[in-house]
């Protein structure tokens, strides 16, 4: 190592004493502004980068930085110039790459220049607010090149017309596209939008214009979507390939502005192809791409949901009106999950799950549904059927799909009350005649049920299955308790049920033949045995009989009857023949159902066990009635059914239905009572607006009853009207 | 860190005397000005050669700054000791330190920038 | 592999300035340092200043390559030092503040220095209007600072010939509205302070003729209404009555992000406001002012800092705060009526807010759990409040659960003070879980060693005041300070002996420890004292009537200046004697005029 230094003199460790004066200072200068000729010229190796960067530092040291600042600032546009001039001639295709070529030139010697005046850089420039060297080349060759007026066209018009070319199907360089956009970039994005980025969106707006023109007058729906889908692809792996990242919304709105969202109504309403003909014909594919095309203009899907929603709203109408679908209930509500099924795939498979959609397919069901009001009595029908015998064999989870189907539908009922109602007496039927597939299955709508509309729905229904149950356990026990043979009594299966959970109609007794009337007596001598303070009363309407009968030529036959129907029959042990008169006198039986029992006793094909003169199909009062002894069947067990339709008669029909208003009465009151009482007073409008919305999980009540109920209510002095505002009411404590 | 092939693991920096230091390049490289003198494209002398002299230093002086080389290397990796400077020497070391541009965080980052240019192929091998 | 910036170029810097003689080492080597680089002279300058190794003949050596010079504070600074300073070729910028001993004949040495662009001779008394005019031949000054010196209005209106002025800090100076017009030719002036001058309404209409103007000061005057003046952005009219600001048929509002009008009177608050675009506000202190009535917070969405210290503002108007709290970082509510019962109204609404000083209000603990809901909270002064640690305290004094450590919640908080409250012992302990603690203040005559153990093992304390408590000598030796602790202030602790204090600080050598028997020593050495107001830009010391200066002391509004200035050495001795008899006069409201802010 060396010595020390001695200290006496004032030794510099710089051994050249350099003066403080402009020659020098010029002299410096020359130095560097030769250094930055030779980078220009590639002629730099073999200078010395320390003798460089001592120089630059020596200037900057001295308080020359600003001459260096501007000298250096001068030589590189000077240069840029002449690169300007070598750039504007080449010919041709070789532009752009005398231009790429001629960038990355610079940007190499940039580096180096910087390098060397780095002590420049970092002091001078800051420091006197100047912009920093690198970024002073780049702003540079902006100014020289970029917005040299002979290059700054043609470099657009390249650009463009080359990206025009790839649109028709032709190859060309990306990569000194993707140089060439990027120099763009590095120059500054404002650069990029003015220089490129701006007229390429327009051009491209007028290209896809004109392109989508040809294509909607040549192409059906499904055809225009796939070449736009196309082409929006194509925009997309065209940025990413040599385009700025931040064009790609950009472009893709031009081509979604263009080629969708100016001809969204024209697609949508295309006659033969358009979005119904998709609907109607199940085209997943072309259905899921005009989605996924249409979400991404404004208004896209909201343009196909209501063209949806419209088409499935009158195709619902006609359903719902169509005078021969509503001859089969059960085939109209298979025809209504059918639909729910289909569109419920297209949505799924198609729309994405869009919950907007899955909306208006649920508003669409729900105003169709409710233009029948016979709806709701259908899909009771419907339910009534699968659980006799529609459901039989299924296994336990298929079952449980039709129910959750079906109960699709009874969401969207209004009236849910009137459901209740029919279901109530179609449940009824199926256990008092023991006709359902499964308790299983009934047990599961129940709970469905129950979920959905709560427990005092249910109460009833429960209520229902509780009696059957509890009768089965009173039968053992009645026949356990019955020590003594009964030989020939007849052998009897009580239901008892519990009055108000089932929709039976009070109806007078008849006459039960004798030896009924003995088995029956001691059967409510057993109950009421055990069950105190009730009071039982024998439904001589609802039961069912089988009886053993022999014929003329000794054909035994066992008959299963109704319970007025074995009374009717009983009669004809003791008699051969008897007159209408006698009957009614005899049983009792109340003279519509009578006329309906002796219908089908005798006027009835093949089951015919009575013999009426004279023969007609109408039952008068003065018919004589005959013990059949020709009657024949093919069948042991010959069932004589009442003529009791599935479907209610009109007249049943309008006694539902009133009884549903009169239930409806009630509970409107109690609503506004509820109502008033918290807010105690409360004008007209609203009133009837917080009662529809209480009861509306029932069914939809009808402002003008609201409106009698309210009077009913101030007469009665629950409420009172206020004497300034007619429409105000206010609640009596 | 960089991907310049490293054609040796030593340079050599020659002092206003004559006197050559022969030190790693890493070492050297703590120096901004040093690690741009060798890392420069365009192919200047000091790149070529591998070393670098410094005809405004003494001796004395670039002995110290080699030596504060090795001690910053030390010190980043954790072992922390003292650094004696004798008054003496305080102004001249101070001088070639800022003119050797010791560390300064600020132009680094662009420094970086356009090595990474450099090294993404921009200069003709773009990819397609 | 990251790069320390300029380490080197700093560890040469501290061998030259180590001490006296490391300087003649280098020093006689030569004469100039004409080749050192601007920045490098300007820092080694710098160090020297603070290590107190300036003379003014080695001033010589700087004179081809300093640019910056800071002498402020500097009592010795004379016309000695002048002469070398006109020397300098280089000299861009000349701090001479608090210089009591430049005068105008010592201004002579500057006369014509082209290259000068900012001056500061703020607090010089003894520069007159004679001094200014030796300052008129120097053409390119930018910045001047003359506040407080011995200036008169006509030399004040001299003032005009500095055509390129863009800060004029005339404070203090008995400039009346005849100056002030002629200074209208400054048209470049953006930062304008008159405070505590003659100015009137009359003067004030001038004012709208400055096109750049966005500081003005105009605290302590007779100015009553403030014209519309198109770029102001800052505006102080601490200590006046106000009637107006901006004229009323201005169709554009004064966008003011600045408004301080500590201590001002308003004639009609709504008036005043309804004319300022309240969007636009995001500094705003009306501490100690007339106002009841707060609704002119509501459409001040950006504020961030807001102090509404001594204001008439209760629970029932903390509303107001709360609706335009989204931005608030800084929030003073000092010396007002707010109780427990006005904080949760705020918690949940100021989500940003770092700073809540809540000193001498009736807070108690009950407070504590909405204050530990502001999740960004760095800074909380309890000091004088009725904090007791304690919640559910009834009459047994059973079932009481520590209140302290609901400030867990706060896990950015720094800084806590709690000086002054009813804190015992017992309610410490739960300090020690606030990990990211570095500055804690206690003071009170009832905590002792238990607690200062109980605070010992928060890691990142720097600061420690432990004021008044009865520590024993055995208790401090026993203490334990980590790594990070900088500063330990026992002052008050009057159990202490020499002996224990003079041990301990002998046993950690790097702490300052601060106690009336030792006071005399830390004033001599700690170099740090002075490094809140050098090492920052003269700019911001300038600053100091208007600016929250964040010092690590005690009052984050106090800035300890440097005590020389005011105190001969036989002075601080005494002072040193009469504290030991009356540890109360530690408290900064004793301290003199100048060394607190008003």
């Amino acid at each position: 190592m060396s010595a020390p230094k001695k200290r006496n003199f004032k030794i510099e460790a710089f051994k050249h004493r350099v003066e403080i004066d402009p020659k020098y200072a010029e002299k410096t200068w020359r130095i560097l502004e030769h250094a930055i000729h030779e980078i220009y010229n590639h002629n730099a190796s073999g200078l010395s980068f320390e003798e460089l960067y001592r120089n630059a530092y020596n200037m900057v040291l001295h308080k020359y930085g600003e001459k260096l600042y501007s000298g250096l600032v001068a030589t590189m546009t000077s240069h840029l110039k002449e690169i300007s001039r070598s750039i504007e001639a080449a010919q041709g295709g070789l532009f752009l790459e005398e231009l790429n070529r001629k960038w990355e030139e610079h940007n190499k010697a940039l580096q180096m220049i910087r390098d060397i005046l780095m002590y420049m850089d970092r002091t001078f420039v800051p420091i006197n607010h100047k912009t920093p060297v690198h970024e002073l080349g780049l702003n540079l060759w902006r100014d020289n090149i970029i917005y040299s007026s002979k290059i700054q066209m043609r470099l657009l018009d390249t650009l463009l017309e080359l990206i025009q070319r790839e649109r028709t199907g032709e190859v060309i360089n990306r990569g000194l596209m993707r140089n060439i956009t990027k120099m763009l970039m590095d120059l500054g994005s404002s650069v990029y939008q003015e220089n490129f980025e701006k007229p390429f969106l327009d051009v491209s707006a007028s290209f896809y214009s004109l392109e989508s023109q040809e294509f909607i007058e040549c192409c059906d729906c499904g055809e225009y979507l796939k070449k736009a889908e196309r082409r929006l692809n194509e925009e997309i792996e065209r940025v990413s390939h040599y385009l700025d990242n931040k064009s790609e919304s950009k472009i893709t709105l031009v081509v979604e502005t263009e080629m969708i969202a100016n001809h969204m109504q024209r697609l949508v309403h295309m006659e033969n192809s358009g979005l119904v003909n998709m609907l109607v014909d199940d085209k997943y594919e072309d259905l899921s791409r005009m989605y996924n095309l249409f979400r991404r203009v404004p208004e896209g899907l909201s343009m196909i949901r209501e063209v949806m929603t419209t088409h499935l709203r009158e195709t619902g109408r006609q359903l719902v009106t169509d005078p021969d679908r509503l001859k089969d209930p059960v085939d109209f509500v298979q025809h209504l999950l059918d639909a729910k099924d289909k569109y419920d795939k297209i949505i799924s498979t198609a729309f994405n799950n869009d919950k907007a959609f899955q909306n208006g397919l649920n508003s669409s069901f729900e105003y169709f549904i409710n233009l029948n009001n016979r709806s709701p009595e259908f899909i009771s029908l419907y339910v009534d059927d699968k659980l006799r015998k529609g459901l039989k064999g299924f296994s336990e989870e298929d079952v449980e799909t039709v129910l959750d189907k079906v109960m699709m539908l009874f969401r969207y009922l209004q009236e849910k009350d009137v459901f209740e109602k029919y279901y109530k007496q179609h449940l009824a039927k199926r256990l008092l005649s023991g006709k359902t597939i499964s308790d299983d299955a009934e047990r599961s709508m129940i709970v469905k049920l129950k979920t959905e509309c709560g427990y005092q729905f249910t109460s009833k229904l429960e209520g229902m299955f509780t009696d059957m149950k509890t009768s089965q356990d009173t039968m053992q026990g009645f026949y356990a308790s019955q020590s003594f043979d009964t030989g020939d009594s007849p052998t009897l299966a009580v239901q008892v049920l519990t009055t108000g959970s089932w929709p039976t109609q009070p109806s007078p007794p008849c006459n039960l033949p004798a030896e009924i009337l003995g088995v029956c007596e001691r059967f409510r001598a057993f109950y009421l045995g055990t069950h105190t303070g009730r009071r039982l009363t024998w439904q001589t309407n609802m039961g069912t009989a089988d009886l053993k009968a022999t014929f003329g030529k000794g054909q035994k036959h066992e008959l299963n009857v109704s319970t007025y129907q074995m009374c009717i029959l009983m009669l004809f042990n003791s008699s051969d023949h008897l007159s209408y008169k006698e009957i009614i006198q005899a049983t009792n039986i109340p003279a519509a159902d009578l006329k309906r029992c002796l219908q089908s006793l005798a006027c009835v094909k093949g089951k015919n066990v009575l013999r009426k003169e004279p023969m007609s199909k109408d039952i008068a009062e003065d018919d004589a009635f005959y013990f059949n002894d020709k009657f024949t069947s093919k069948f042991f067990k010959v069932k004589i059914g009442t003529v009791v339709a599935q479907k209610e008669s009109e007249p049943e029909k309008q006694e539902t239905r009133q009884r549903v208003e009169e239930d409806r009465k009630p509970q409107i009151e109690a609503a506004i009572v509820r109502i008033m009482k918290s807010r105690r007073v409360l004008d007209h409008n609203n009133i009837v607006a917080e009662v529809t919305k209480q009861l509306q999980a029932r069914f939809l009540p009808n402002p003008v009853v609201i409106k009698k109920r309210i009077e009913s209510l101030i007469e009665r002095e629950f409420l009172e009207r206020d004497k300034v505002d007619r429409k105000l009411y206010r609640y009596l404590a | 860190m960089e991907g310049t092939t490293k054609k040796a693991e030593m340079v050599k920096l020659i002092s206003a005397e004559g006197f050559e230091f022969v030190i790693d390049k890493q070492a050297a490289m703590v120096s901004q000005t040093i690690r741009n003198m060798l890392t420069s494209p365009g192919g200047f002398s000091e790149t070529q050669q591998g070393q670098v002299t410094f005809p405004e230093i003494s001796t004395h002086i670039l002995e110290k700054i080699c030596q504060y080389f090795y001690w910053s290397l030390q010190f980043a990796s954790g072992k922390e000791t003292e650094f004696h400077i004798e008054p003496e020497i305080t102004l001249d070391l101070m001088m070639a330190a800022n003119y050797l541009h010791l560390g300064r965080a600020q132009s680094i980052a662009q420094d970086y920038k356009l090595r990474a240019r450099e090294q993404c192929g921009f200069f003709g091998k773009a990819s397609k | 592999m990251a790069m320390d910036r300029g380490r080197l170029v700093r560890m040469c810097i501290e061998s030259a300035s180590a001490d006296a003689g490391s300087v003649e080492r280098w020093r006689r080597q030569r004469r100039t340092l004409e080749r050192l680089p601007a920045h490098l002279a300007d820092a080694l300058l710098r160090s020297l200043r603070h290590r107190r190794l300036l003379f003014p003949s080695l001033l010589e050596v700087f004179q081809h390559s300093v640019e910056v010079v800071e002498l402020n504070g500097e009592s010795s600074v004379d016309a000695e030092w002048m002469v070398y300073l006109g020397a300098f070729r280089h000299l861009r910028c000349l701090n001479l503040a608090d210089c009591r001993s430049v005068n105008n004949s010592a201004l002579w040495a500057v006369t014509g220095m082209s290259c000068l662009k900012e001056l500061d001779l703020s607090r010089c008394s003894r520069i007159t209007d004679d001094g200014i005019n030796h300052l008129l031949s120097i053409p390119n000054l930018e910045k001047l600072f003359i506040s407080e010196t011995g200036l008169t209005t006509d030399g004040a209106m001299l003032i005009c010939s500095f055509k390129n002025l863009t800060m004029l800090d005339m404070g203090g100076l008995p400039v009346t509205d005849k100056a002030l017009f002629s200074l209208q030719i400054l048209t470049r002036l953006e930062y304008l302070d008159l405070w505590g001058s003659k100015i009137s309404d009359d003067g004030a209409t001038i004012l709208k003729m400055f096109p750049r103007l966005s500081f003005l000061n105009l605290a302590w005057t007779n100015v009553t209404k403030v014209p519309y003046i198109p770029s102001i952005a800052s505006l102080n009219m601490s200590n006046c009555v106000i009637h107006s600001i901006s004229p009323r048929d201005a169709s554009k509002h004064a966008p003011l992000s600045k408004l301080l009008v500590h201590g001002a009177t308003f004639a009609d608050i709504g008036e005043v406001f309804s004319k300022l675009e309240g969007s636009y506000m995001t500094f705003l202190d009306i501490s100690h002012s007339s106002i009841h009535s707060f609704c002119f917070l509501d459409n001040m969405k950006e504020l961030q800092h807001l102090d509404l210290s001594a204001c008439a503002i209760t629970d029932d108007l903390v509303g107001h705060v709360a609706h335009i709290g989204g931005n608030l970082r800084f929030l003073n509510l000092n010396n007002t009526k707010i109780t427990s019962l006005g904080l949760p109204v705020l918690a949940g609404s100021v989500n940003n807010l770092q700073t809540l000083l809540l000193s001498h209000t009736s807070i108690d603990d009950t407070a504590l759990s909405y204050i530990s809901m502001l999740p960004s909270l760095l800074v909380l002064d309890l000091s004088h409040t009725n904090v007791k640690g304690f919640t559910g305290w009834n009459r047994e004094g059973l079932d009481k659960t520590h209140s302290l450590s609901l400030l867990q919640n706060l896990i950015h908080l720094e800084s806590l003070n709690l000086e002054d409250t009813l804190l015992r012992d017992d309610a410490i302990q739960p300090l020690s879980l606030l990990r990211e603690l570095k500055y804690l203040y206690l003071k009170s005559d009832f905590l002792s060693d238990i607690s200062l153990h109980a605070v010992s093992s928060l890691p990142k304390l720097e600061f420690l005041g432990f004021r008044g408590g009865v520590i024993t000598d055995y208790g401090l030796l026993f203490y334990i300070p980590k790594s990070m602790l900088s500063t330990l202030d026992v002052r008050g602790c009057w159990l202490l002996t020499n002996d224990a204090l003079s041990s301990f600080c002998k046993m950690h050598p790097r702490l300052e420890v601060r106690h009336e028997q030792i006071q005399m020593l830390n004033v001599d050495q700690s170099p740090n004292h002075n490094a809140a107001t050098s090492s920052a830009s003269p700019l911001k010391f300038r600053q100091k009537r208007e600016k929250m200066v964040h010092s690590p002391g005690r009052y984050p509004n106090v800035i300890y200046a440097d005590e020389r200035i005011k105190y001969s050495r036989e002075e601080l001795f005494e002072l040193q004697l009469s504290q030991l008899a009356d540890p109360s006069l530690c408290h900064p409201d004793k301290l003199p005029q100048l060394l607190r802010r008003d």
